[in-house]
């Protein structure tokens, strides 16, 4: 591999980990969201 | 168990407030807007702007993920630091929940600066992995946390759980300081560190490049972690709910009276037949009654 390689690998890695986080923790938080009353958001 | 319910347990909490169903508000869709925009200059800057380094060449475009990662990192884990600390102190849920919010987020950056830093170290030192000291604290560093939130895991009451973490999380950040002297402490494969020098010997757009891109993963950092943190607490409150409900239901057994359940004469108790019997025999290894 020459050096592109390995600079497109650490960009992808870096972009892929931090969207599949992202998404994971926004369908997360709409998911409990919808379940919790809004008397109950006393920090949102 | 603490709760932030204005009604007593098991009447119905009243409030015109529509439930928004997100973990959005108006500051995190700025600062959303904010760290979008900057991860784009970020791109463009680090990708295309900065100058090519005149011993490494292109190679050190990966510092500009790396470095703002394990600054990261460093924030996500000083935050479940404070968190826990003020925890033991105050015994205060909030503080909690931002140390759990944070450490996760710290294990996501402590991850991606070891495998951006192994694929650097690929190209670079020919190698990706050495048991290098700055390497190896790094990597036990992933292994703390990770066991911190494996010990947020355990069941347990909420505030057993929460001391519980508090100490792990102490005692994990301990390794923080020991990652970023490593490489002054020990011999090391690493650079010693660029940014705290008083006059850094790197390029000026370089610099800005960096510098630009630890700020925009901070404010990521950030981001991401007031929607955890909600989430987070959003779960505690759906657990105390349940509970709530159920203790509700225990409570309204117990003052239900009893149904009055008069003999009926007329309706006898069928004797138990043989074939239903439970035998109470116990069989000799091997000759145990086949059903």
């Amino acid at each position: 591999m020459n050096d592109v390689w390995f600079i497109v690998a650490a960009y992808a890695v870096t972009g892929t980990a931090l969207a599949v986080y992202t998404a994971r923790l926004l369908l997360k938080g709409r998911q409990l969201s919808r379940q919790v009353p809004a008397g109950r958001r006393r920090w949102l | 168990m603490t709760t932030n319910s204005p009604s007593p347990p098991g009447e119905a909490t009243v409030d015109p407030r529509p439930a928004p169903g997100h973990t959005g508000s108006r500051f995190t869709r700025v600062l959303g807007g904010i760290v979008i925009a900057g991860l784009a200059v970020q791109l463009l800057l680090a990708l295309v702007i900065s100058p090519r380094d005149v011993v490494q060449g292109d190679l050190t475009r990966i510092m500009y993920v790396h470095v703002p990662s394990a600054i990261a990192a460093y924030l996500a884990f000083g935050v479940t630091a404070l968190g826990s600390a003020v925890y033991l102190w105050k015994r205060s849920q909030f503080w909690d929940l931002a140390a759990a919010a944070s450490a996760e987020i710290g294990v996501l950056f402590t991850a991606m600066t070891l495998i951006t830093g192994s694929l650097w170290g690929r190209s670079t030192w020919g190698t990706y992995w050495v048991w290098d000291a700055r390497l190896t604290s790094t990597a036990l560093l992933l292994i703390l946390f990770i066991g911190y939130l494996a010990v947020r895991n355990i069941p347990a009451e909420r505030h057993v759980r929460s001391r519980r973490a508090a100490i792990a999380g102490l005692v994990a950040f301990v390794d923080v300081p020991i990652v970023h002297y490593s490489v002054d402490w020990w011999r090391s494969l690493h650079q010693p560190a660029t940014l705290t020098k008083l006059d850094p010997e790197i390029d000026g757009l370089m610099l800005f490049t960096l510098v630009f891109s630890i700020v925009v993963f901070q404010a990521l950092f950030l981001w991401l972690a007031v929607h955890r943190f909600r989430a987070e607490y959003l779960a505690e409150q759906l657990d105390a709910e349940g509970l709530e409900d159920a203790l509700a239901e225990r409570r309204a057994e117990a003052h239900t009276p009893a149904a009055p359940t008069a003999p009926t004469p007329s309706a006898p108790v069928a004797p138990r037949s043989d074939e239903d019997a439970v035998p109470v025999v116990s069989a000799a290894p091997g000759e145990g009654s086949r059903s």
